[in-house]
């Protein structure tokens, strides 16, 4: 499903060149739970955002479903992120001029999708992680942990192949933490293909496979 | 498309605390515009009403009609006029009853002023009427000048021996009032022209046997193919021979197409300043307006960031942004508009009478979708420059 073949990007500095991702390569299979942990500043962000093709690289191959990225315009890769990858941030990234289910129908809306169809989503996506009552609170309304389950049912809300989850327990308590895992163990069952990055091992358990990366490599 | 238009009137709503200064600046800015625009088309009516004028050009010389045959100008004088300062093939004279207390208008008036009117000699002998003047009269009028009722006769149903109800109404009769150049009144709020309808307008031989009233006489001569500097310069020259003929009597000599044609040099000025200084301020709303936005779209980056991730297109951005920007401005264009209307009384001061115009809110309309275009141009490459990732490095 995704293939990455020597793929480098670069950060420079004036003169000074960083190497955030260092010639790697890497394939994931569809409905995989994948794990990326390391230190701070090892590049597994860099390599998600780069995934969730939201940022380029300098160097190397990147295909979906067999498709070459480099190939594709502005155009298709917005397209590509509006109808098959989902995000989910350390931060929520919620609007917070927008209530939740209005948060929840943003990318149906961005697809095109009718009003009538959107509301009856939402309201199927907000009761399916549990918040029906919270419907039509504002972001700053809600708990880390609440936010954060608006924030999945936004990211599943267009039927996404792929979940690229940055952190997605790092604001949250330990409780919570697992609460939130669990659903994405859920939504992996059901058949998604989920990328997550943390620097927490412990939460290692609930991937099918793990990558630990350091200066911008893979080292197991 | 609807799901953008229904996200920029959400926000609005949402955002509508902040984006009140905008409002405000382009409720002030559209005003001002809308006020300019109504001045500069209240100008132009006046213009085009005094260019209408210039097509025939006159001069008009009067004085008070005097028991002293000798004071008053005659067939010998106009005849010198013709052959000494310019060869006038006819002439319109007519006597205005002044300062009686009537609540109608009495004028004697020669052959070529009733042609002029009417457009055919067919009524000389007639007596016309303005039909505000017949109503009043058939209602039982009671005269109050003495001087006037003398010469009404309410047995016989007469004024000046002749019928009332042989009075010819005006209305029936297709005039050209404004050609006569007779009643134009210079205000400061433009020329205005008087209605003939509470007249009544008498054969000129009436007034022979009527010295008793307190008339004054007016000969109007035309100029044809003449400019104005021209007739500046007959005038002076008819004055001097008038004055140095008459001694006793005082003729006033009035051009009233160097007159008309002075206050629309002076309006036409006065409308360029007005113009240039409300587009100038307009112009510097426009700005403020663009610098109050772009920082407004810098605070909203996270917002941006989120639609990028959420797979909205560059395009699907910038139609949302439009939107919102258009929808603003619309909505305080219109109000903007609107409110332009009370103020531009205030403005009757500058030389015109000021009318709201309905192509002002069209105008105003087509700038502000303008402003919004041009806005949100700017704004577009602004947000060229936000890519995803930019945007979400910054939250």
């Amino acid at each position: 499903m995704i293939e990455i073949k020597n793929l480098s990007k670069i950060y420079k500095n004036g003169k000074h060149k960083f190497y955030a991702l260092n010639n790697i390569s890497l394939n994931i299979k569809s409905g995989e739970f994948l794990m990326i942990t390391g230190r701070s500043g090892c590049g597994k962000s860099s390599l998600l955002n780069i995934i969730g093709l939201i940022d380029d690289f300098d160097s190397g191959d990147y295909f979906l479903y067999g498709q070459n990225i480099k190939q594709i315009n502005k155009k298709q890769l917005a397209k590509t992120r509006l109808n098959q990858i989902g995000y989910i941030y350390q931060s929520f990234n919620l609007i917070n001029e927008l209530n939740c289910l209005d948060n929840i129908q943003l990318i149906q809306g961005y697809a095109g999708i009718s009003k009538l169809e959107r509301q009856k989503n939402a309201k199927s996506l907000i009761s399916r992680v549990g918040l029906s009552k919270k419907a039509n609170s504002y972001p700053s309304e809600l708990s880390g942990g609440e936010q954060q389950r608006i924030a999945i049912a936004r990211a599943i809300s267009n039927n996404p192949k792929i979940i690229l989850a940055d952190e997605p327990t790092g604001n949250l308590d330990y409780n919570t933490g697992l609460e939130i895992m669990s659903l994405l163990k859920e939504l992996n069952k059901q058949g998604i293909t989920i990328i997550m990055v943390t620097h927490d091992r412990d939460l290692l358990s609930y991937s099918s496979r793990f990558l630990v990366m350091q200066d911008g490599i893979f080292i197991n | 498309m609807i799901y953008l238009f229904e996200r920029a009137e959400k926000r609005i709503k949402r955002n509508i605390k902040k984006y009140f200064p905008i409002i405000i600046q382009v409720i002030i800015g559209v005003c001002m515009l809308s006020i300019s625009i109504n001045i500069i088309l209240s100008f132009n009516k006046q213009f085009n009403d005094l260019e209408e004028l210039f097509s025939f050009k006159y001069l008009t010389i009067s004085t008070p009609i005097t028991d002293n045959v000798n004071d008053n100008i005659n067939s010998e004088d106009l005849e010198y006029i013709k052959n000494n300062f310019y060869p006038i093939s006819f002439y319109k004279q007519y006597s205005y009853v002044e300062d009686y207390k009537e609540n109608f208008s009495i004028l004697f008036a020669n052959e070529a002023f009733y042609y002029e009117l009417t457009g055919s000699n067919e009524f000389n002998k007639s007596v016309l009427i303005g039909k505000y003047a017949n109503k009043i009269l058939n209602e039982n009028y009671k005269f109050k000048d003495k001087n006037i009722k003398k010469y009404f006769d309410d047995k016989k149903n007469t004024l000046f021996n002749i019928r009332i109800s042989d009075f010819i109404i005006l209305d029936n009769i297709n005039c050209n009032f404004k050609n006569l150049l007779s009643d134009i009144k210079y205000t400061s709020n433009g020329v205005e022209f008087d209605s003939l309808d509470n007249y009544i307008i008498f054969p000129y031989s009436t007034i022979q046997d009527l010295k008793d009233l307190n008339c004054r006489d007016y000969i109007t001569l035309p100029f044809n193919n003449k400019n104005k500097n021209d007739i500046v310069a007959i005038a002076q020259n008819i004055q001097s021979y008038l004055n140095n003929k008459y001694t006793n009597t005082s003729y006033e000599v009035r051009n009233y197409i160097g007159e008309a044609q002075s206050i629309l040099s002076r309006n036409i000025e006065l409308s360029k300043v007005i113009n240039f200084v409300l587009s100038f301020i307009f112009l510097i709303i426009t700005f403020s307006l663009i610098g109050l936005l772009l920082i407004f779209m810098n605070k909203r980056k996270k917002e941006i960031a989120i639609s990028f991730l959420c797979g909205a297109s560059y395009n699907q951005l910038r139609l949302e942004i439009f939107l919102e920007i258009f929808f603003i401005v619309i909505v305080s264009t219109l109000i903007g508009n609107l409110l332009s209307i009370p103020f531009l009384p205030i403005f009757d001061g500058v030389g015109v009478k000021n009318t709201y115009s309905i192509y002002s809110m069209i105008i105003c309309a087509i700038a502000s979708i303008l402003l919004s275009t041009l806005i949100c141009t700017i704004l577009s490459q602004k947000l060229k420059y936000m890519s995803p990732i930019k945007c979400l490095k910054d939250l």
